[in-house]
């Protein structure tokens, strides 16, 4: 392993504007990932609405919102999970709990305008025998849902690949002190 | 010394009407005891004689197969901002106001060597201050700048910025300059909460915050470049979005609102973009299958959005322009795969010996095409019919997004129910949804864009917007 002082750092050559590429990794608190099944193919988009409903009358937040070809799926903080659980299979639907997952975003400015960083992004979480449950997209990042405990070695390992000092790695509150 | 630091782009300067209005704004700003230091894009849009487009079409109709060089594209390109220049220059002077033209290189502005795309390293404010000292308005050619010194180039090569360049150039000289503000003048009065061809009644926002007015124009309002809002945030500088027509006051770019976070800002739409879903129910490899895709994407240069995993499957969208190569690449081919699915950490050298193979086919839609047909019977004749898998792709080609900026969204239950309901009971489908703190995005087919744009601006009430 090169010592950190030889890896050289983003963000220190570029006066005004911001560097290009990867600039920043941030892991989020625990979450965890539900997904809500809806058998009949036909019933798919209005059965999306009632479960957003749902939600929506519980007062329960969601993100990393995804359309499934059979249902919905969508992360809750931790401290909501089994609301979340209850509120839906009382209302009657099937659902799929993924306890323990963090969201690990990787930042750089346009990313979509970037040619391949989703790729090496992919690769380093398959070599490193992590699966992305989830995934998603903005102009300024990429974010995929993983394992909790896996997180750290992804990091790790992301960090090296876009060249990243410690400085750029965030862990919000929680996740540190729970993956490591 | 107050500086203050206004931008004018080309359809403010592209008649002589116009550029008249654009001279009373920085007559003005003398009046009001500021220093104006002016940035202009190129005069008028495509097809104009001086637009950047019309530069670049003179400059490839020598020959279109043979793609002009990077510097030399550049340099063609920078002129049209020069010119800018010495008409606004001359505009000012014959009103009895001394100034003086300045290219990128001759404002100090030194920026890396990326041909088209360059970015800004140091500006020297020198010369400009100079210029203000001795009472001169300098009018600074946006968009360029030049890199440093080499053995080749002793005074460096001229650059561009890229995408909105212009405002990059006012940013940063708002910046190097420590102006006590960057007033960015365009056709419109200010950010509007949608786009008004779409919304004509759309209000314009009085202040907006500079992580607001960045996202906004990520996603397509064409008001202002995000690289300028993201200067003007990390410098503190005040940033105004004006009108040059009008006396309207504009939109403020701020910190922080006055009255606290607003939760809808504006509804924005942009791209021609295509969605793919790619169905793939074979859990044995399916994370390699979609690193595969991932990989074959950044190979032939194509950036994706909207990208979203299921469990049989994945889901892309990408510009429309790479549609005819993003077909011809993956139609028909054949990915062999003897790996598991997810490998030993650290992986073994050895993964995947004496699996038998699969053979992974890619075909469009049910009906397999002739290519597709064509791999098969080699592959049936090599006698490896069974080890093959299709991986049937579903294709939605007019697609496009939109998306509510939202910020703080997350906190508020029901906002996405609310978005999701508004389309679906318009009857606009919805292909995939894609989300951050600022903003929810959904893929719509664009036939859908206007009266997706109309119905979210008015269930979201941003008629009341301010």
């Amino acid at each position: 392993m090169l010592p950190e002082e030889s890896i050289p750092a983003v963000g220190e050559r570029v006066s005004f504007e911001r560097e290009r590429g990867v600039s920043a990794i941030v892991v989020s608190p625990e979450v965890a990932y539900l997904f809500v099944r809806v058998p009949d193919p036909a019933e798919v988009p209005s059965q999306r609405l009632a479960i957003l409903d749902t939600l929506r009358e519980a007062g329960i937040s969601i993100f990393l919102i995804k359309l499934q070809r059979q249902g919905l799926s969508f992360g809750v903080q931790a401290t909501d999970m089994e609301r979340t659980r209850a509120v839906l299979e009382r209302a009657g639907f099937q659902v799929t709990v993924r306890p323990h997952r963090v969201m690990v975003s990787v930042f750089a400015q346009n990313m979509r305008e970037l040619h391949g960083v989703l790729a090496r992004i992919a690769e380093i979480m398959y070599e490193s025998g992590t699966a992305i449950e989830q995934i998603s997209d903005a102009h300024d990042r990429v974010t995929c849902l993983i394992e909790a405990s896996r997180a750290l070695q992804v990091v790790t390992r992301l960090r090296r690949a876009f060249r990243l000092r410690e400085r750029a790695i965030r862990w919000q509150e929680q996740s540190l002190a729970e993956v490591r | 010394m107050r500086i203050r630091v206004l931008k004018f782009g080309g359809t403010s300067i592209d008649t002589h009407e116009h550029r008249l209005m654009a001279a009373r704004k920085v007559i003005h700003c003398l009046e009001m005891g500021c220093k104006p230091v002016v940035v202009v894009s190129a005069i008028g849009r495509r097809g104009e004689p001086y637009a950047t487009d019309t530069l670049v079409e003179f400059l490839t109709q020598i020959d279109p197969s043979v793609p002009p060089h990077p510097r030399e594209k550049d340099l063609m390109m920078a002129c049209g901002e020069i010119i800018s220049t010495v008409i606004m220059a001359q505009t000012l002077r014959i009103l009895g106001y001394p100034s003086v033209a300045l290219t990128g290189n001759q404002a100090g502005i030194v920026t890396d060597s990326e041909f088209g795309n360059a970015r800004i390293l140091e500006i020297n404010p020198t010369p400009i201050l100079r210029c203000l000292e001795y009472g001169w308005i300098p009018v600074v050619a946006g968009f360029q700048g030049v890199t440093r010194p080499d053995k080749i180039f002793p005074r460096g090569a001229i650059t561009t910025l890229g995408r909105g360049g212009s405002d990059t150039t006012a940013a940063a000289l708002g910046a190097a300059l420590q102006a006590e503000a960057v007033e960015i003048y365009t056709d419109v009065d200010g950010v509007k909460t949608a786009d008004p061809d779409f919304v004509p009644n759309a209000p314009t926002l009085r202040e907006i915050t500079y992580e607001e007015v960045a996202e906004i124009a990520h996603q397509g309002a064409r008001v202002l470049h995000p690289r300028a809002a993201e200067i003007a945030m990390d410098y503190g500088i005040p940033l105004w979005v004006k009108c040059t027509f009008t006396e309207e006051p504009g939109t403020r770019v701020v910190t922080r609102l006055k009255d606290g976070w607003r939760r809808i800002t504006g509804v924005t739409h942009t791209g021609k973009l295509v969605y793919l879903s790619f169905h793939i129910p074979y859990t044995e490899h399916k994370s390699l299958l979609e690193l595969e895709i991932y990989r074959l994407m950044a190979r032939i240069g194509v950036n994706l959005q909207g990208v979203g995993v299921d469990e049989e499957g994945l889901g892309i969208a990408f510009s429309r322009e790479h549609w005819q190569t993003v077909r011809s690449t993956l139609d028909g081919l054949i990915i062999p795969l003897k790996a598991p699915a997810l490998p030993t950490d650290p992986p073994s050298p050895h993964r995947g010996e004496g699996a038998s193979p699969l053979f992974y086919l890619f075909q469009f839609g049910e009906q397999p095409s002739e290519v597709c047909q064509i791999q098969r019977s080699m592959l049936e004749k090599a006698g490896l019919g069974s080890t093959l898998r299709p991986i049937v792709i579903n294709v939605a080609e007019g697609c496009t997004m939109v998306s509510l900026i939202a910020h703080g969204y997350s906190q508020e239950p029901g906002v996405f129910a609310k978005l999701y309901q508004t389309l679906l009971q318009a009857g606009i489908p919805v292909w995939q949804t894609a989300d951050s703190e600022l903003c929810l995005s959904c893929i719509i087919p664009e036939s859908e864009v206007e009266k997706a744009v109309r119905i979210l601006h008015e269930r979201f009430e941003l008629h009341a917007a301010s």
